[in-house]
């Protein structure tokens, strides 16, 4: 895999470099209007309320069901702040807030455009990376409630933000062809001569009618976590308790829209050649609650007592997930229904279901780490201002040698506000 | 009976969507271009070419979206229905890749911002009275 991904970048780099080379500069010189120049603030507010019946749970050997009590998420926001300078410089600032009690930055950077085909973008952002990434704050644009499983932030494939991002775009006759280079610090503490690099190089039909294109990421070297074990999931795509890991991630994706009806698939592979740390996985055994398959895989003699010389430290895993979705708009008097309906695939062998310990209770849930997810919903938009979501899940998985499954419910509202 | 056919026909002349021909593109005086095909002219307003030729900035103006006018020309600039329209801005928008353009609820507002920008590019109803500070380009497919 290190392999093909070092032949794209060195393809997306030498299509940047004949941009800088060969593009004119657009509008050398040309100033804005004061109109132009004028601040743009908009963002979207949102609440949520999701409950889960009947999740299995393995007790003393035996499964045990229990409900959660349903859960409000108050309010939280985004708002985004947008303004050109000139015709090649701009900012761009994503003020993200929970429960109206925390801010963060979730983004801010600026962008100098020397052409279409070459753009300069600094500051912490948000990579282009497959359908969702750059959108994953806008819950109100997509037809679903939940974000792809590559991105919930339990069990990250990537760190959503990148620090350096060259991109561009070329206009042909029946679409745009645009491509994006990333670099940045990486996961966490990383050796000296690592440089990692992500890519994105994706075809849009005209008006958008379809979207094609491949992603990748690679960490360049060995790296490790921004995560302690105890520190809960980590931001990006290397687990708490891996002394170092060297991953690499390709996937691939489309969106197409024929009429009302509009399809997505992605598929992800991130490749991890790992090192677990001793004390972390020592941590994890005797407090994260695992799994039998899971002590099984931390420790060289499983029934033996946790000891450093127990533990198994060399590992190699895939972690991987597909999903597909589909969505149908319809508009009436009274605004757009969009039925939709979404299957989700995530497998992570090495990933544990205490999210304190930075697992996901979801892939760490399963004696193998994988599950499905059919989602069946409903988005209603009385204004294009204004969506109200409503969907149904059911995850499936094995647990202690059985079929277990259970299901979700979630109401969302949204409403985004500003031009 | 006169005035009840009379009525009839003015409320079925409202209800009646505006249609090809009924708009006329209109960029600033001072600008070269004289024609643009319907894939430049949707280009120009999804900000997908920022410049024109003379390398001045596109100051694309929409009309509002609950204008009659709005509808005949995304229908027939962009071929595409409103409501893709509105979400290619929302995700332009949340990724801060750009904002859609101005939008205006009359023709004249139009005219006046066009007029006011160099690299002004907007559409008015057919018909309409057009000052020497702006003037039409021809479309061609």
């Amino acid at each position: 895999m290190a392999c093909y991904m070092r032949w794209i970048v060195a393809v997306v780099a030498l299509f940047a470099a004949t941009g800088l080379l060969l593009g004119k500069d657009g509008g050398v010189g040309e100033t804005l209007s004061e109109l132009q120049k004028k601040l743009h603030i908009y963002g979207y507010f949102s609440t949520r309320y999701e409950k889960v019946w009947d999740e299995p749970e393995l007790v003393d050997g035996l499964i045990q069901e229990s409900s959660a009590p349903g859960e409000f998420t108050f309010p939280f926001f985004s708002l985004m702040l947008q303004q050109q300078f000139s015709h090649k410089f701009k900012v761009f600032i994503n003020i993200h807030g929970d429960d109206f009690e925390s801010l963060d930055i979730a983004n801010g950077w600026g962008e100098y455009s020397r052409n279409r085909m070459v753009n300069i973008r600094v500051g912490k952002i948000y990579r282009t990376f497959g359908l969702y990434n750059e959108l994953l704050d806008a819950v109100p644009v997509y037809f679903g409630i939940e974000p792809p499983e590559l991105f919930d932030g339990d069990h990250l494939l990537i760190s959503r933000t990148t620090n350096l991002m060259f991109w561009g775009s070329l206009e042909r006759e029946n679409g745009t062809l645009r491509y994006s280079l990333t670099l940045d610090d990486g996961e966490g503490d990383r050796d000296d001569d690592t440089v990692p690099i992500g890519f994105d190089v994706r075809y849009t039909f005209n008006f958008d009618s379809q979207v094609i294109g491949i992603s990748g990421y690679t960490s360049g070297g060995e790296t490790a976590g921004d995560r302690g074990v105890g520190e809960g999931s980590p931001d990006g795509g290397v687990l708490p308790w891996m002394a170092a890991d060297e991953f690499h991630i390709l996937g691939a994706f489309w969106e197409g829209t024929f009429n009302n009806l509009t399809l997505q698939a992605e598929y992800w592979r991130a490749s991890h050649d790992a090192v677990r740390d001793v004390d972390a996985v020592l941590t994890l055994v005797q407090d994260a609650g695992l799994l039998p398959s899971q002590r099984e895989r931390f420790l060289l003699f499983p029934n033996a007592p946790a000891a450093p010389a127990n533990v198994r430290t060399e590992t190699d895993f895939d972690v991987k997930t597909w999903y597909i979705r589909a969505g149908y708009s319809h508009l009436t008097q009274i605004g757009e229904w969009v039925p939709y309906l979404q299957w989700d695939w995530y497998s992570n062998p090495e990933t544990i279901k205490n999210k304190t310990y930075g697992g996901d209770n979801e892939a760490g849930a399963a004696d193998d780490g994988e599950f499905t997810k059919g989602t069946v919903g409903l988005a209603y938009r009385p204004n294009p201002s204004t969506a109200i979501k409503v969907d149904f899940s059911a995850h499936r998985y094995t647990l202690n040698g059985k079929e277990v499954d259970y299901p979700e419910v979630r109401v969302d509202c949204s409403f985004i506000f500003g031009k | 009976m006169r005035r009840v056919c009379i009525a009839w026909m003015v409320t079925f002349l409202i209800c009646l969507p505006v249609s090809a021909g009924d708009f006329l593109v209109i960029v600033n005086a001072g600008n070269g271009v004289t024609s643009l095909s319907h894939r430049d002219v949707s280009k120009l307003f999804l900000k997908k070419q920022t410049t024109w030729p003379s390398g001045v900035v596109v100051s694309p103006v929409d009309q509002v979206e609950s204008a009659a006018i709005r509808v005949a020309f995304t229908d027939q600039i962009h071929k595409r229905p409103l409501t893709v329209l509105q979400k290619y801005w929302l995700k332009q928008a949340f990724s801060g890749t750009s904002v859609k353009p101005d939008e205006k609820s009359s023709d004249s507002d139009v005219i006046n911002y066009v007029a006011e920008n160099k690299g002004g590019i907007g559409y008015v109803s057919a018909g309409t009275e057009l000052p020497d500070t702006v003037k039409v380009v021809t479309l061609s497919d």
